[in-house]
């Protein structure tokens, strides 16, 4: 057995053994990687690489490391409300901490096949020329496993299933301009925040967060109490505290200076209410990725905000009991999307999706037939490989020209059933990307709860 | 511009021509950037960009910056691997313009998979205002049909310091963009009917990224780029229709899918 296996095994036992605290973090290294398997959603902070010099790029950057600390306690004290819950922070050089091998690392030790968590990753860079900084993030999200088929929401639609997506769960945030004060500020911050208090009060007795762990524990704690701007933690070895959760730089939240931590929580939020749908949480959620969108432009740019507006929508779907409301509200919200990004065609897809359904629920309105058939259409123009998009307008066709819903839909006067009949057998002869289609959609790891 | 300043930088422009015609060593990137030879898949190459009365020092940290800002922007993106961008640093390179590219080296860089070339200046803050010139050649584009050489001028407000002009060239979609239809042109040159599918998803991309970059009036170059765009995208609807070849989803879109396509200025 070799010693990360051994780590593996004394790691994964005193979880089992602990009290079951429904939210937790843990420093890990990224070489071998660890994590709390059972939690709902998980966010992952990676050390932000410095790219000043070449030397700084290839090594682990105090500033890079101590920023993801305060992303870490800070994202742990945002998401606390949110149920079952983590937020570990990677160690490592940045050879080490590349993304997708850590994640394949974590998914390889600890995952499953049939696994439903939720995980989001934030990495990113800092650049520094002369006196100032610049502060670059990325953000990704997935259910933890290999091959996650991605986020969808599934509508019944005549016998058949509408499937939309988002228009993407891989974010490229816009550099962030910081100064170098900021940067002191971090490292003095981090420094306040990684010592653990015997009350939530600065002026009381503290020790380092790492002398919790004797004897190279695994530093992981639970975090069993919120106060204000201080959790409550817990470690294996029974030692407790109060840590300073709230990351600020200067006066400022470090939230309005990384506005993208806001889109962070909220797509935990996502992860969380599509666990357990819960008013509390979605608006929770819903907040954080309003805020996101509403701030500076150069952050929120377009695809960002429009998928910020679709987790909302989805959000408002679930907590709203998929209501004709909570589809109203979510169709202006996905409609909204698609207008921000109006060639991303699984954007179109969703807006087009929530807005059929919201009509075809309604059993005393007739569809447009060619309107609605020419936004699939449109979708499938701006990206002709997009399957999900073929597959709907594929189902719309068969749907439309069933005996069984006729009068659902209004035709123009050209359309007959024979030409409805003629595309949908045409549907069944196309490649994409020299390939046969399967016109069979993916399902989600966790399918979407049957609308009433 | 004040018109001191464009003959100054007319004067600079002929020696450094005078200079490129007579030192064949600044006659093509490939000469100067051993890294188009040796990366793999798509590139755009990254020349120098001038900085008014900085000294060497600090422009190569500015440089610097600048690579990492686009090199995150451009490589880091969730492009499946075969068609991701990778920015290639050409340090100590400045175009000339069109006589730097004749058509046999351009011809060469497109079967090297060189989308895009840039290089530019940022100008000493003038009246509260500065200006940057950069210049693109998208490079599998066809001289015939519509002009590779793109330069924009932007101008901005002062700011604190030349780092901010490099944060905001970088926030840029236009790279991006330009690197986009270049690829999707060549995929087309390059692979025929197997490429349509996503030489027409890059098309729209990049239709939308420049309508963006470009605002409510785009002039000149920049409206036939958008009208080159466009009709590349009609043309492809209409080829993958009429290409016995190609057996994908474009075939099946109706005329008025198409026409409307072809309706927004493109039809060619």
């Amino acid at each position: 057995m070799t010693l990360r296996h051994r780590w593996l095994v004394v790691a994964s036992v005193s979880f089992c053994l602990l009290p079951r605290l429904s939210y937790a973090g843990m420093m890990t290294p990224c070489s071998a990687p660890s994590m709390f398997p059972g939690t709902a959603v998980t966010v992952f902070v990676f050390p932000y690489v410095d790219h000043t010099s070449v030397e700084s790029a290839q090594s682990e950057s105090v500033v890079g490391t101590d920023l993801a600390g305060l992303i870490q306690t800070d994202t742990l004290l945002a998401i606390s409300r949110m149920g079952s819950v983590a937020a570990i922070r990677l160690l490592g050089t940045p050879r080490q901490c590349q993304p997708a091998q850590v994640l394949a690392d974590l998914i390889s030790a600890f995952g499953s096949r049939d696994s439903r968590n939720g995980i989001v990753m934030v990495w990113g860079r800092i650049f520094k020329v002369d006196n100032e900084l610049y502060v670059q993030s990325y953000a990704s999200f997935q259910r933890f496993r290999v091959q996650d088929p991605g986020e969808m929401i599934e509508l019944p639609f005549g016998g058949s299933t509408l499937v939309g997506r988002l228009a993407s769960q891989t974010i490229a945030f816009a550099p962030r301009h910081v100064s170098s004060a900021d940067l002191e500020q971090i490292k003095a911050r981090y420094a306040q925040a990684n010592i653990v208090h015997d009350r939530p009060d600065e002026a009381s007795a503290g020790k380092p967060l790492l002398t919790m762990f004797p004897n190279a524990q695994r530093p992981a704690y639970y975090l069993t109490e919120t106060r204000g701007d201080w959790i409550h933690i817990r470690a294996q070895s029974g030692q407790d505290g109060w840590l300073l959760a709230r990351a600020m730089v200067g006066d400022e939240l470090l939230t309005s200076r990384l506005p993208e931590m806001k889109f962070v929580e909220g797509v935990a939020g996502y992860f969380s209410v599509r666990a357990s749908p819960g008013e509390a949480t979605a608006a929770i959620a819903s907040k954080a990725l309003t805020t996101f969108e509403e701030g500076p432009s150069s952050v929120a740019a377009d695809e960002p905000r429009a998928v910020s507006k679709q987790l909302r929508g989805l959000i408002r779907l679930l907590a709203g009991q998929q209501s004709d409301a909570a589809f109203g509200d979510a169709s202006a919200l996905f409609a909204e999307a698609a207008r921000l990004v109006p060639s991303n065609a699984a954007a179109g897809n969703l807006a087009t999706v929530a807005a059929l359904y919201r009509d075809w629920r309604n059993r005393e309105a007739t569809i447009d037939f060619e309107a609605t058939a020419n936004r699939f259409w449109e979708s499938i123009g701006n990206d002709p490989t997009d399957q999900t998009a073929l597959t709907n307008c594929w189902t719309f066709f068969n749907v439309a020209r069933s005996a069984e819903f006729e009068g659902r839909f209004r035709f123009p006067d050209k359309v007959g059933v024979n030409e409805l009949a003629a595309k949908a057998q045409a549907f069944k002869t196309v490649e994409v990307n020299g390939k046969s289609v399967a016109l069979v959609q993916a399902k989600p790891v966790v399918p979407w709860p049957q609308p009433q | 511009m004040t018109s001191g300043r464009i003959a100054g930088r007319a004067l600079r422009l002929l020696a450094v021509a005078i200079a490129a015609l007579v030192l064949p060593t600044l006659a093509s990137a490939q000469a100067v950037c051993a890294d188009i030879n040796s990366v793999p898949g798509f590139k755009i190459v990254l020349d120098d960009i001038q900085f008014a009365a900085t000294p060497p020092d600090d422009q190569k940290l500015l440089m610097q910056l600048l690579i990492s800002h686009l090199g995150s922007r451009l490589e880091d993106l969730p492009d499946p691997a075969s068609s991701r961008y990778h920015l290639v640093p050409c340090p100590g390179r400045i175009p000339v313009g069109e006589a730097s590219f004749p058509p046999l080296t351009v011809r060469d860089l497109v079967t090297r998979d060189v989308l895009l070339e840039v290089w530019g200046d940022v100008f000493r803050p003038s009246g509260g205002k500065q200006l940057v010139a950069i210049n693109y050649v998208m490079m599998p584009l066809p001289r015939d049909t519509v002009n590779p050489f793109l330069q924009r001028q932007y101008e901005r407000k002062v700011v604190s310091s030349p780092d901010e002009v490099v944060e905001w060239l970088a926030g840029f979609d236009e790279i991006s963009a330009y690197a986009t239809v270049g690829r999707a042109i060549r995929m087309i040159d390059s692979q025929g009917a197997p490429a349509y599918d996503s030489a027409k998803a890059d098309l729209a991309r990049a239709a939308q990224a420049l309508g963006r970059a470009y605002g409510a009036h785009p002039v000149g170059a920049q409206k036939q780029l958008l009208d080159y765009v466009d009709a590349q995208q009609c043309a492809l609807l209409q080829r993958a229709r009429s290409d016995v070849a190609y057996k994908g989803t474009m075939r099946l879109l109706p005329q008025a899918t198409v026409d409307r396509t072809c309706g927004s200025g493109g039809n060619q």
